[in-house]
This record gives structure tokens, sequence and C-alpha cells, in this order.
């Protein structure tokens, strides 16, 4: 069964494409909600601003990943999404996380789906940490794999021999790659979520 | 434990077919490990190819989202942050001692200096005269007016030369920026800096049309046109418009302080 987006589905496509007057609208509908929330858990303007980007990239990268059907208000999606970023930005401090959750204002729709989004964020974060440890060769030809140049481009490009010893590198690269991934301690955290998004 | 990678991305991309297909499908079902591989290697490739293409479009989006954020979020600290509007607003403030000199002076040397007084009056007669007269548009721009602070963090195409214009602009060679930022019609943060640059070459009309241009349109920037626009007028004595310009700056946007503080000034 599928629900018909909700009219703030409008918010989803201008972040997407970078329509500064609709995102302005963002800003000017939840920036004061934000900053008293962030002000009241321990953090300060700087911390809200930055929270409130992360928290739209989040949405901004989930909504490009695969198509993001807004059935919910945008105010609740995005206030469990900086919420439960919120609260890892806490316990990564150290500091005392004591948030009361507002029972009842938002839907437990919107709970599911900013927690998605927040997973998919995390899963992003972890593997582009590990990606960043690979040797330089490994970096370069997985990037040129990921921007899916083929792979005889890529042979021409970084001048292997041929299509196949492009693709044993390749997969010796991604075999690394998913190594640190897994031996992360965070890995197994995340490794439930992707049920969700696939 | 090692994975056939090969087969995997052929499994994932549709290529796996028959007799293959169906070994590969029932060693998934019994291999958790696999499965679970199988799961990572979709994941990871799908997260990341749609982070490395999106590059350009972050940065994009940083700039508006760090405007705003700026718009939104730093205002009631104005005093302690390092930003481009606060070093204007700072820079303001010297406007105004300069203004209240000749006061001051009167107030401290009459007393000691009576039969000085006519010719101290007279002197600062002249002086406020020649303040209201001539110097004073000029001058009274000069304080306000800061170069926009071009920042290009989106780059693609010709980015080495629009990398070279940024750089003259900001050491201040307008002449050698200008005409590569009239090459970017689209780019609205170029074109502030297009504005900027024609107004410190003397070519006013030509800012006021490229400010106009901005002002008119739907970006975030349209506040900071009016500003610079409103700066145009006042450098070409049209004081008129330029006050009209800056009453239209909401009280939302960056600009608005400092354009009541010149309103002020103006209306002195």
């Amino acid at each position: 069964m599928t629900k018909a987006p909700h009219t703030d589905q409008k918010y989803i496509d201008a972040l997407l494409n970078n329509d500064a007057s609709l995102i302005e609208e963002i800003y000017g509908q939840w920036h004061k909600d934000v900053l008293n929330f962030v002000k009241k858990n321990n953090g300060n303007e700087q911390d809200a601003d930055d929270l409130f980007q992360e928290s739209l990239m989040a949405i901004i990268r989930r909504a490009r990943k695969e198509k993001l059907v807004l059935t919910v208000p945008f105010g609740g999606y995005f206030y469990f999404i900086y919420r439960g970023k919120w609260l890892d930005k806490l316990q990564k401090r150290g500091k005392e996380q004591v948030i009361k959750k507002e029972f009842g204002r938002y839907s437990e729709e919107s709970e599911t789906l900013a927690f998605e989004t927040i997973f998919g964020d995390d899963r992003r974060k972890l593997y582009q940490k590990h990606f960043e440890q690979l040797s330089d060769s490994c970096r370069q030809i997985l990037r040129l794999s990921f921007e899916k140049l083929s792979r005889k481009q890529i042979m021409e490009r970084l001048g292997y021999a041929s299509e196949n010893s492009v693709n044993q590198r390749i997969h010796r690269c991604k075999g690394k790659l998913f190594q640190l991934i897994k031996q992360d301690p965070t890995y197994e955290g995340l490794k439930a979520s992707y049920t969700h998004t696939n | 434990m090692n994975f056939d990678y090969e087969q995997i991305e052929r499994y994932i991309e549709g290529k796996l077919e028959g007799e293959a297909l169906a070994k590969f499908k029932a060693k998934l079902l019994t291999n958790k490990a696999l499965a679970e591989e199988v799961a990572l290697y979709k994941d990871v490739n799908m997260t990341l190819t749609s982070a490395y293409a999106h590059e350009q479009e972050d940065a994009a989006l940083a700039q508006t989202f760090n405007q705003l954020g700026k718009k939104y979020f730093t205002k009631s600290t104005t005093i302690i942050q390092e930003t481009d509007s606060a070093k204007i607003k700072q820079d303001n403030t010297k406007v105004v001692p300069m203004r209240l000199t000749p006061k001051e002076k009167n107030t401290n040397q009459w007393s000691g200096f009576r039969w000085l007084r006519p010719a101290i009056g007279l002197a600062v007669a002249a002086l406020i005269a020649l303040l209201i007269w001539q110097p004073w548009q000029g001058s009274l721009v000069d304080s306000y007016y800061q170069p926009y602070a071009l920042n290009i963090t989106e780059r693609s195409g010709d980015e080495e030369q629009l990398s070279q214009a940024e750089k003259a602009y900001k050491s201040g060679d307008y002449a050698a920026a200008l005409p590569v930022f009239e090459q970017y019609p689209n780019n609205v943060e170029v074109q502030l800096a297009k504005g900027n640059a024609a107004y410190n070459l003397g070519k006013l009309d030509a800012a006021a049309t490229t400010f106009q241009q901005i002002a008119s349109g739907n970006s975030i920037y349209t506040s900071t046109a009016n500003w610079y626009l409103a700066l145009t007028y006042l450098k070409q004595e049209k004081t008129a418009e330029a006050q009209t310009i800056l009453q239209k700056i909401p009280n939302n946007s960056d600009d608005y302080k400092q354009a009541q503080q010149l309103l002020n000034e103006m209306s002195k």
C-alpha cells in the first residue's frame, strides 16, 4: 500500500534542487525549535547551526540514494533526525543526555523514517571513514568505479594492462574496504539497519 | 573469509544466469556470512556511488546552508564571531567617532579658551559645513563599503580560470577579474563579485545594473545585492534612490543593521 506524499514533499524536492528560497523557509520555520532544543540540552548556537545543516544533509543523502516519499509532515521527520543526531553527539562528548521525548507530538511513522535516515547516514560515515584509510591506489581505482566508469575507461585512465587486471584490483581493494568496515566496532550495530533500505 | 567478489558483483548486477544463479542463491540461503557480504557490498556501492557523484552539489548546498545559518543562528552573538559582516560592523563604528570629533573638541576646549570661542565656532561651523557638503557622500560610502568576500566553493568546468579570477579579485586586481566574472552569469555569488569589481573600477552604472539583477531574483543574496546597490547609488550621489533601496532591506537580513545605521547617518 502506498500513501500519497505529504504536501511537505516540496521541502524534500527543494533540498534536492538547492532551491534557496524554499530552503530558507525551512530555516525560517524550524530554526527556533532546533535552537531551543539544543540550548536546553547542553549546546549552543553554533551547535544548533551545525546540527541543522547536518540533519538537512542526512535527508538529502537519503533522498538521493533512493526515492524519498514523505508521507508525514516535515517537522516531525526533521525533529527525530536532529534529536537522534544530537543524542549521538552528546554521547560522543561524554555529556549527560536527558532528552525528554515529546510523546504524542509526532507520529511513530515519522520516527521510523527518521531512524532509517540517520542509520543510512551513519553507515555512509563508517564507509567513508574506512575508504579514506585505503592506499592511494585503491582509493583512486575505487573512486573511478564508484563514479561508474567502465572497466575499459579505468584501464585507459590508469594505464592498466587489461580489463581483467582492473577487475582484480578493484575486487581486492573492495575486499580490503569491507574487511576494515567489518572490523569497526560500530559495524555490528549498524548492520541490522540496512535491511530497511535494501 | 575470502569471498568471490567477481561472482558477488555479477549476482548484484543481474549477470548471473541459469545454473550459476541457482547455485549462488542456494549458497546465500545457507551461508550467512556470504549473505551478509552481499548486503554490505550492495549498500557500500550504493552509498559511496551516491556520495561521490554529488560532491559538487554538496559544495553548492553547503554554501546555501552557511549563508542561512549565518542569518538564522548567529544573530544574537554578533560581536563574538569573526564573520565578514561582523568585520563590517566593526568598521562602521569608526564612522561615528569621526563625525563626533568636532563636537567633542568643542566641549573640551571651550572652557579654557573662552576668548577663542567665536573663532572656534566659525571653524567648527566651517568643518561641519565641509563634512556635510563635499566629502560627505564619498567618505560615508567608503567607510561603509567592504568588497564582497567572494569564496567560490562550487567548482566546475573552467575552474582554473575562475579560481585565478577569484585570486585577482581578492588582491584588488578588479580589472583582471571582471572579464572572467562576466562569463558566469548564472553564478549569483560570482555576479555579486562582478558588481563589486565594476564598482571599484568606477563603472557605477554597470555595477548598479548587476546589483539590480541580483536583487530582483530570488536567491539568498537579494538583500546583499540591495545593500551594494544602495552604496552604488550613494556613490553616484543619488541619495533618494539609495534611501529607498536601504529601506527595502528586511530586518531579518544580515545587512539590516548596517542599512539602518547608514540611513541614520544620511539623515543627520
